[in-house]
């Protein structure tokens, strides 16, 4: 017997240590980033990996006033913003009439937009790109956001359906006995029964746009309406000659910084959506 | 498009009588009433909830889908309209003696399987040990889901920095640990390339697929485990006996997901990491398909390329959509 707990406590130890392991693995990359971002060029080269020293903070001022950095971060902020709002509103409205409505072509409907969980939108660029062009959007905001929308449309109806489909119908059926209207059935009663679905399809969203980069690659080339990704890829590019690569460093923690608040604040609504329920039935 | 591609993949164990159940909200499993037809709803009422998505959809999604086809048997610059030549299956035939895009194939697919084995049974592995109730598990959970929310420029952009020869944290890292290799530019030979682009990849990717193995693993019942204890079953026996088989349809979604994740993932790795070399080493088909539009200006061509990798994902694809579609409708109520 002793020896039996013996030997668990030795695989037990085994696991703990790969899964610090693994941890770590995780983390230094980030944490070096976070360091990196605040190296002069000479200390990135000297010393890559201790503290550094000096702090050089002045890298985040730099690239914030110098480079299009803040214009950037406003972009992203602005068309997030406006993509996610849109999102959340044209696929619950899609979601819920999938789930409540009674249509023909409803099934159609479904099989329409999970079956765009699997389109790859790097296959589409060609063919997108022409779509646009005859519609003039390229290069613009209303092209990115619309093409935005429709390429989330199948993630978001796919974790939206679930949660309307699980709201009792007697909820429905006393309301509509109240006269109540079918938008207002939406609005007032699905809306606020499906808040935990609502809630995680936004947090992903936000982080799926806010990281968003072929689609951007593709249409937007104007320096004046670049998001994030698109000016850290310059920057990137740029800095890679100029070696200064602290200042990469400090564009990649301000495109990050938002991204950890949000899991932060939201990350057990995340988890635990995503271990129960959320993503499920 | 979605950065994470999040899938739900809890094993129906329900599914094998057929439709005579169905999984309720909390996951279990409950008997479906006879089923109800209710009356449809008035087409205005339907094309207010439907037609804003649809259209959108419709238009930058579907028929980009049927204009890449079409636009795959002509031959055209992408230019100026009406220079189109219809040549047919001319861009297919050019593609079989194409020597780049059988290399650029050959690379994703190698590329693919390999982010593909070593993430989801990685996952597999540590979603199995949280599942134990590992001290520390939620602190486990949080950090390594974190870079799943990282955009694919951040990571491929650290991962670069990681890989710098002279500077990078890899080199370091092994001379510390007493392998001298001196200065070995990890993206600049052929032989490691696709290795230290699948690297951020699977570092970006895992987090998920652990915590999504972890949901299908938890909700095991204990008195199927139990069982397994009282027949005399060791861990391995459990987990090869009882775990592995309950979570197949888990694996299979998650396989396909990650597939097309990283297969959309994977243009901006490149174009960030090694921009296809060297000498096409790293290429792969949607970065070709990109140089083949924009920089060849051969749409047609490029149209090619993306319908035979089309075909391939959607072939792979049509199992998990049905099961998908299943699972969706047969949450619902009152139809």
């Amino acid at each position: 017997m002793r020896v039996k707990r013996l030997r668990d406590l030795g695989s037990s130890v085994v696991i703990q240590v790969i899964c610090v392991a693994f941890t770590v693995t995780v983390l230094i990359p980030v944490l070096w980033s976070f360091t990196s971002a605040f190296r002069g060029s000479i200390d990135f080269f000297m010393n890559p990996f201790g503290v550094p020293s000096p702090w050089k903070y002045q890298n985040f001022i730099y690239v914030w006033t110098q480079s299009n950095v803040a214009l950037y971060f406003r972009n992203s902020v602005f068309v997030t913003t406006v993509t996610v709002v849109s999102i959340i509103l044209v696929s619950a409205m899609a979601s819920y009439a999938i789930s409540r409505l009674a249509f023909r072509g409803r099934v159609g409907l479904l099989f329409l937009f999970i079956g765009g969980l699997f389109i790859p939108a790097a296959l589409l660029l060609l063919p997108l790109y022409l779509v646009l062009s005859d519609f003039n959007l390229l290069d613009s905001y209303a092209g990115l956001v619309l093409v935005y929308i429709a390429y989330s449309l199948p993630f978001t109806v796919f974790v939206l359906v679930p949660f309307f489909n699980v709201i009792p119908e007697d909820l429905e059926e006393a309301a509509v006995i109240d006269g109540a209207s079918h938008f207002r059935i939406f609005w007032q009663i699905a809306l606020p029964l499906a808040k935990p679905g609502l809630i995680v399809a936004t947090i992903l969203n936000i982080f799926g746009i806010w990281n968003e980069f072929i689609m951007g690659y593709l249409i937007i080339s104007d320096e004046h309406l670049k998001t994030l990704p698109l000016g850290l890829a310059d920057i990137l590019r740029k800095h890679h000659y100029t070696a200064d690569y602290g200042k990469v460093f400090a564009t990649i923690v301000i495109a990050m910084i938002p991204v950890v608040v949000v899991y932060i604040v939201f990350q057990k609504r995340l988890t635990s959506g995503l271990l129960s329920g959320a993503l499920k039935e | 498009m979605r950065g994470m591609g999040l899938v739900s993949m809890s094993v129906n164990r329900c599914g094998n009588e057929g439709n005579a159940v169905a999984i309720n909200d909390i996951g279990r499993c409950k008997p479906i009433t006879k089923k109800t037809r209710r009356k449809s709803s008035p087409f205005h009422v339907v094309a207010f909830f439907v037609l804003p998505a649809l259209t959108l959809y419709l238009t930058f999604v579907i028929y980009p889908v049927m204009k890449v086809f079409r636009l795959s048997l002509f031959r055209w610059a992408g230019m100026t309209k009406g220079t189109e030549v219809f040549v047919g299956i001319g861009n297919y035939a050019k593609l079989l003696q194409d020597e780049i895009f059988w290399q650029a194939l050959i690379n994703n697919l190698l590329l693919l399987a390999f982010v593909v084995i070593v993430s989801v049974t990685l996952a597999i592995f540590l979603a199995y040990h949280l599942a134990t109730g590992l001290k520390g598990s939620g602190l486990y959970r949080t950090t390594w889901l974190f870079p799943n929310m990282l955009g694919d420029v951040i990571v491929a952009t650290i991962w670069l920095f990681i890989f710098h020869p002279t500077l990078g944290m890899l080199n370091h890292f092994l001379s510390l640990i007493g392998i001298e290799i001196g200065a070995t530019a990890w993206l600049g030979q052929s032989s490691t390339v696709l290795l230290a682009i699948s690297l951020p990849m699977i570092w970006k990717f895992m987090g998920l697929y652990i915590i999504l193995f972890l949901a299908a693993i938890q909700e095991i019942p204990q008195s199927l485990l139990d069982a397994g204890k009282v027949d005399g079953a060791g861990r391995w026996a459990e987990f090869y006996h009882i775990t592995l088989p309950l979570i197949r349809p888990t694996i299979a979604v998650a396989i396909v997901f990650l597939m097309w994740n990283s297969f959309n993932g994977v243009f901006t790795y490149v174009l960030l990491m090694s921009k296809g070399g060297p000498h096409r080493a790293s290429e792969v088909i949607p970065t070709y398909i990109y140089q083949a539009g924009f920089e060849f200006h051969e749409f047609g061509y490029g149209a090619a390329i993306s319908v035979i990798a089309f075909v391939a994902i959607f072939a792979l694809a049509s199992l998990t959509v049905r099961m998908l579609m299943r699972r969706l409708l047969e949450g619902k109520k009152g139809f």
